[in-house]
């Protein structure tokens, strides 16, 4: 077994390395290195620089690119330094909501949402440049969102995001102020929108978040500088919770969705409780919407995990093989692997298997629910934060396997567990299940010097070693992180930026 | 004027302003009150009878012009609330505003609460129908906006035309045509260089040129007309620059004749949907 996985590693290594040699001899790379788009140039996003397979300076999108996963080849906070990092600047939003987002960072200026509201701040000082707002939804429409938001999209300059009432705005990153704005979900009720837009070459995609009756789902795709609708795949926005936006693969021009409903299963009638659980992965051509592929997802047993997952793109060693493939670290407590020209599904990890031996909720798995993964080309682990919630079953659990001092109708469970999972040898490498103690929705990011940056436990802010998953460094937030953390640059000063409640905070070294 | 100067002035207007204006307040509603009363006696007038539902509730608050008062905001002329739709005024009115002290009117009825709203939109100088007489040609405004004014080289209207200034997509949205020509040919300005354009020489041998974005102590951040932002810490400045003149140009009384600017209000309004009903619900607005 041992010389088995010495000879994947060995072959891993190789592949490995052809592929970063070949990735910086791409001209795009090399554009996004030199001085466009850096501080003091105005924003000229293209679609080179998003679909760019190394994240530097700039962090264009939500996850940081169109793969989703999260990993910056910034390494000037290393594992020896990071213990000197020191909080730069706190942004603090005087809306009532929370803020969900991850920043978006270009030039030195950070784009940062709240529910209906967009910040550009200056990423170097905190201070803020201009801010559109508008009131929120109030009445029935908006009833179903619960007024969170999570960012933008980025193209040419042009900023897109999605409003509580199921709206897509263009904004001008240079003033804010709005070019045009489309309704995406009209004439369903109680509609939202919530994830950050997804930008590829000219077109803009978002989801809608729907309310309770709607049994569908809904993925639009609009001409970037028009805002004309191009095509829409689905009947009716999701019930769904937590929208997250879908990966793109420039190669094979799909793009790639977790949906649920009947765009999962067509026969079914959208009353039918089979439709209202079901969740897949859909593959759409991302010129026509048209369905490529789907693939289902492990039946949906709690709909209060009804939360979509990322479909992370990665190029790894896989059962010997360097091959493509998409990871869903999916809300039902699953690792799904799959091929991404066909859709097949290559392997099925439960990550129920992983969890903590503490745990009292055997029905439940671990979810990775609204947590986007992460996975380092570093380290070749996936990484993910996972979260067990024994709200929907606990009196159950508790009284199939009694623990002493439980109580079935005690307070809601939450537990969040970061894990780090090799693909290549299938196994998990580590668990730190002291990350947080309550529900902490944050997504993780791994850098190429080896950092691996989370929420940790007691509301703090922590860098790990990503190899082991010691924790390096922490800081106590006073208030667990509600987004996902993003790493950026001006010149030589690499920061860190997380959002927990009403602030985003942000790091650097001294 | 020294700083205890000032400070005495400011004083003396904090203790005069707030019986003033409570007393302006009492007497006008009482005159509404009295003005309804008189209605009542005198049905020929016409005079709309939410004037004295709004006297006895609103204004005690938010003023009887409805321009906001020392416990409630501006909901004359604040674009925020004028560009609320009916039925979002109509959830407002029923609901309240709990968290900022207004309580809720759900009592009053639906008719009165709906006269209530189409009152307020009278207050918020869009009429009853929200509809504004222009005082010219919107299309040849247009013309002047983008060509002969050289507005948009700084102004965006609908997402056509620059950046650097205010976008006027809905500015005149609540504004009479009198507050436009006011706005274009005795332009108040920005406080302070706001709209002066600043240079900028560093320590360093760069000079940065543009409108002040943001600034502390510490830090200043310029924005060029590229729309490049430039953010500087003030150690490194080695010699800083502010225009005299700011950048909306102060002769459009003289650039322009009474007809033009006649036509750039009337394509401002226009712009704004000031000419047409105001939206009564959601969808119309979408």
């Amino acid at each position: 077994m041992r010389w088995k996985y010495y000879i994947s590693t060995t072959i891993r290594f190789h592949l490995h390395a052809l592929l970063t040699a070949s990735l910086f001899l791409c001209p795009f790379v090399a554009r996004s290195q030199l001085a466009v788009n850096q501080p003091g140039t105005p924003i000229d996003i293209t679609a080179h620089d998003l679909e760019a397979n190394a994240i530097l300076n700039n962090w264009l999108s939500y996850h940081g690119d169109l793969t989703g996963r999260r990993y910056s080849s910034l390494n000037n906070i290393t594992r020896d330094n990071v213990t000197q990092l020191q909080l730069k600047w706190v942004f603090h939003s005087r809306k009532v909501r929370v803020l969900g987002a991850t920043p978006v960072v270009v030039g030195g200026v950070m784009y940062m949402t709240a529910s209906n509201d967009l910040f550009a701040i200056d990423a170097r000082t905190g201070a803020q440049l201009w801010h559109h707002t508008r009131q929120e939804t109030a009445g029935e429409k908006g009833s179903e969102s619960v007024h969170v938001n999570r960012g933008v999209a980025l193209l040419s300059n042009k900023l897109y995001m999605e409003t509580d009432d199921a709206h897509l705005l263009c904004l001008d990153a240079r003033s804010g102020n709005v070019l045009w704005e489309v309704p995406f979900a009209k004439g369903y009720a109680g509609y939202s929108g919530e994830s950050a837009p997804l930008a590829i070459r000219d077109k803009v995609i978002v989801n809608a978040q729907g309310g309770k009756e709607s049994q569908g789902s809904l993925i639009a795709a609009f001409d970037a500088s028009s805002g004309k609708e191009l095509w829409r795949f689905g009947m009716q926005p999701a019930y769904s919770q937590g929208g997250m936006l879908g990966t793109y693969d420039p190669n094979l021009d799909m793009i790639f969705w977790e949906t649920a409903g009947q765009s999962c299963n067509p026969e079914a009638s959208a009353q039918s409780t089979d439709v209202q659980h079901r969740r897949c992965l859909v593959a759409l051509d991302s010129n026509t919407g048209m369905l490529k592929w789907r693939s289902p997802l492990p039946e949906q047993k709690q709909s209060v995990f009804a939360i979509s997952g990322v479909p992370v793109l990665l190029d790894t060693a896989y059962q010997g093989t360097l091959r493509k493939l998409i990871v869903v670290a999916d809300s039902n407590g699953f690792l799904d692997i799959f091929d991404p020209e066909t859709g097949k599904l290559l392997g099925q990890r439960d990550a129920g298997s992983m969890k903590p031996s503490e745990n009292i909720c055997r029905e439940e798995k671990l979810s990775p629910s609204w947590n986007p993964p992460s996975y380092s080309e570093q380290t070749h682990i996936f990484y993910f934060m996972s979260l067990q919630d024994c709200r929907a079953s606990s009196a159950q659990a508790v009284a199939a396997h009694p623990v002493p001092g439980a109580k079935a109708e005690s307070e809601p469970i939450g537990k969040s567990t970061l894990l780090a999972y090799d693909l290549a040898s299938g196994k998990l490498v580590w668990k730190d299940d002291s990350v947080a103690t309550d529900h902490a929705p944050t997504g993780v990011i791994s850098t190429a010097s080896g950092l691996l940056l989370s929420g940790g436990k007691t509301q703090s802010f922590q860098a790990a070693d990503a190899a082991t998953g010691k924790v390096l460094w922490s800081f106590p937030m006073g208030q667990s992180p509600t987004g996902s953390p993003m790493t950026y640059a001006i010149e030589d000063n690499q920061y860190f930026a997380i959002a927990a409640g009403n602030d985003l905070f942000v790091f650097g070294l001294p | 004027m020294s700083l205890q100067q000032k400070r005495r002035v400011a004083e003396r207007k904090t203790l005069c302003d707030d019986p003033l204006r409570y007393l302006i307040a009492c007497c006008l509603g009482v005159a509404f009150a009295t003005a309804s009363h008189a209605q009542q006696k005198t049905p020929n007038k016409a005079v709309n009878p939410a004037a004295a539902v709004f006297g006895s509730n609103c204004a005690v608050c938010h003023g009887s012009d409805g321009r906001g008062g020392e416990r409630a905001p501006n909901i004359a002329t604040k674009r925020e609330i004028v560009n609320l739709s009916d039925a979002q005024l109509t959830a407002i009115l029923n609901k309240g505003v709990l968290a900022s002290g207004m309580p809720p009117f759900s009592y009053l009825g639906d008719e009165k609460i709906k006269q209530l709203v189409e009152y307020l939109r009278e207050l918020q100088g869009v009429g009853g129908s929200g509809q504004m007489q222009l005082p010219g040609d919107p299309a040849e405004g247009e013309k002047i906006f983008f060509a002969e004014g050289s507005c948009s080289n700084c102004h965006m209207i609908h997402g056509k035309g620059g950046f650097l200034g205010e976008d006027l997509s809905t500015y005149a949205r609540g504004r009479s045509s009198a507050a436009l020509r006011t706005a274009i040919i005795h332009p108040p300005g920005s406080p302070g260089d706001a709209d002066h354009i600043v240079d900028i020489q560093t320590t360093d041998g760069n000079s940065y040129s543009g409108l002040i974005r943001s600034r502390d102590n510490f830090n200043i951040v310029l924005q060029s007309n590229n729309g490049a932002y430039h953010s500087v810490v003030r150690d490194r400045i080695q010699k800083m620059s502010i225009s005299s003149q700011p950048l909306m140009p102060q002769d459009y009384a003289t650039k322009l004749d009474e007809k033009k600017i006649n036509d750039l209000i009337s394509y401002l309004l226009k712009s704004s949907g000031s000419d047409k009903p105001i939206a009564k619900n959601e969808e119309d607005r979408k």
